[in-house]
């Protein structure tokens, strides 16, 4: 009985190929994990690893596709080993012991799975990468956790955002603009929760301190003050704002002038 | 006698009997055994090498009581000449008139044991030549064909060499295997002192399995096996290295030696009902092969390297 035996091993290599490309997937699903990974820790954008992940595709799958050999499927089949590759080498002579060779190796293919051509520990291990590695990253993004500021100026009044590093026209990511809140600027908030002290400006004060007497009713929403009322600048105040927080005092009192 | 020979399996089963039937009188030498059938599949010669008692001649007589064929025995010795185991033209009369007619010598058998053959003087080692390569023979002006199939199985010991005259290089080339004997393992020396010291087993016991037909097909199988190139490529750069490790070889291996190689390891497929050669192959056979092929220098003979040093090195 005569076999196509040059069909069958090209349908096999084939399916090593796919096999190939496939390993080559989730490698460089995992390297782009590990980049991204990496670059979000610098608060630099996660795109640039979607970018080498697919250059490591495309020339990783070129490279190892070229490497496809049937020596290679020999390796993960040791019950084709040497007979695939006599078989090919002498698909063009025959006689009774060649096509024996064929028919026996015609019928091995048969039984061979994509599955087969896979290996299967390795790429448990890929996938368990994958997963592993995935969810660290989704950690870190929602936890707000960078050893860099994730939102930086670009030094054109513009935003670059730190999950998707593209220049965003939203206002609310750009420094420098006003929300209009009484509490400033949202990339305040960012300072944190420390304590800020600092002491009013008198001079900002509708009272006049310097005159000494009685408040006349009316001048206190109503209520009445008892007494004499007395207030004296203190000669020794003098400001005491850090020259970063400059800026927060300054907001605040803009915006509370405005109401 | 089976000589329906379809398939490698065939094969396979009819050297498994015969080597079963050959263990019935050799123990503890299975892999001499297995290689001098090898060789006969090759149709090739082999040289046995080993110290005396190690069943040499015991093996070769056997394989040729079981095979059927045409046996004949040589000694070796100092005063052996040519004539004595080619043949001679004797002066006969036939119808009252006198010829020279040529009266053949033991060569002319299927299977030639020449036994001790570096006791034989190089003029009797060379006769031999001719028969061993060509497998003919000239004489005078006529040539004189050998019976198919043919070869030569030779018997040496490696340690009396007073009085011996060593094989050169051009007559080592031609034995296709350098086969050693070693002692044989403890069990395998119970198991001979229960067979010949209780028992007394002898080759007249033996009936022939195979016949000269069926020798020639399974001569033909061999070549028919089928090789990847790979293969081909390990065996080349195998020959080639014994010719390119100058520290350890003077000389290498000639392409004779490839093509014994391939050829031993597609009969070790054969025989053991394999339609495809491995490396394994080819390892297991580039000692018996490669061995008394490459020559060693100086400074591999001054670190005590022997040739199957040499081999498996080059071999890893």
């Amino acid at each position: 009985m005569m076999v196509n035996i040059r069909g069958d091993i090209s349908r096999l290599k084939r399916g090593l190929v796919y096999t190939k490309f496939f390993d080559c997937f989730l490698d460089s699903i995992l390297i782009s994990l590990i980049v991204s990974g990496a670059l979000l820790l610098f608060g630099i954008s996660f795109m640039y690893s979607i970018i080498i992940g697919g250059g490591y595709l495309v020339f990783g799958f070129l490279k190892s596709a070229k490497k496809a050999s049937l020596g290679e499927i020999e390796k993960k089949i040791p019950d084709l080993e040497w007979q695939l590759r006599t078989a090919s080498d002498n698909s063009e002579r025959t006689n009774e012991i060649i096509e024996r060779l064929n028919l026996e190796v015609a019928e091995k293919i048969g039984f061979v799975g994509i599955y087969d051509l896979l290996s299967g520990k390795r790429t448990l291990k890929r996938v368990g990468g994958i997963f592993a590695i995935g969810m660290l990253i989704f950690y870190m993004q929602f936890s707000g956790f960078n050893l860099v500021s994730a939102v930086k100026s670009d030094g054109f009044d513009r935003g670059i955002s730190g999950i998707t590093g593209l220049f965003l026209d939203d206002e609310s990511n750009t420094p420098g603009r006003k929300t209009g809140d009484i509490y400033g600027e949202e990339s305040d908030i960012n300072v944190g929760k420390r304590e800020l002290e600092f002491e009013l400006a008198t001079e900002a004060n509708e009272l006049d301190l310097d005159k000494n007497g009685e408040l006349g009713e009316g001048s206190s929403n109503g209520k009445k003050f008892t007494g004499v009322i007395g207030g004296k600048q203190d000669s020794s105040y003098s400001e005491s704002i850090n020259v970063d927080e400059m800026e927060i005092v300054e907001n605040f009192y803009n915006n509370l002038n405005k109401q | 006698m089976d000589s329906n020979i379809k398939s490698v399996q065939d094969v396979k089963r009819i050297v498994d009997e015969v080597l079963d039937h050959a263990e019935y009188i050799v123990v503890g030498q299975e892999d001499v055994l297995k290689q001098v059938i090898i060789s006969i599949l090759c149709g090739a010669n082999a040289l046995l090498e080993g110290y005396p008692g190690l069943a040499k001649t015991l093996t070769v007589n056997t394989l040729a009581k079981l095979m059927n064929l045409s046996f004949s025995r040589i000694q070796g010795t100092p005063d052996l000449m040519p004539s004595d185991i080619i043949g001679t033209y004797v002066l006969e009369e036939m119808n009252g008139k006198r010829d020279f007619v040529f009266q053949k010598g033991p060569l002319f058998a299927n299977m030639v044991l020449m036994d001790e053959i570096n006791r034989a003087t190089p003029k009797t080692q060379s006769a031999l030549l001719e028969a061993m390569q060509e497998k003919q023979v000239t004489v005078g002006t006529q040539v004189f064909k050998m019976d198919q199939p043919f070869f030569v199985l030779a018997t040496q010991n490696p340690i009396e060499q007073e009085g011996t005259y060593p094989l050169p290089e051009a007559q080592s080339d031609r034995f296709l295997f350098k086969i050693k004997t070693d002692y044989p393992s403890k069990e395998a020396e119970a198991e001979i002192l229960n067979r010949y010291a209780e028992e007394n087993r002898s080759n007249d016991e033996l009936k022939p399995l195979l016949n000269a037909n069926t020798i020639i097909q399974m001569q033909n199988m061999v070549r028919k096996i089928p090789v990847a190139n790979d293969i081909k490529d390990y065996v080349v750069r195998l020959v080639q290295k014994t010719r390119s490790h100058k520290e350890l070889i003077e000389y290498g291996a000639s392409p004779r030696a490839s093509i014994g190689l391939l050829m031993a390891a597609k009969a070790k497929a054969l025989i053991e009902g394999r339609n495809y050669v491995s490396k394994e192959d080819i390892k297991e056979m580039a000692l018996p092969i490669l061995r008394h092929r490459i020559i060693l220098n100086f400074e591999a003979e001054r670190n005590n390297f022997d040739g199957d040093d040499v081999v498996k090195y080059l071999l890893k």
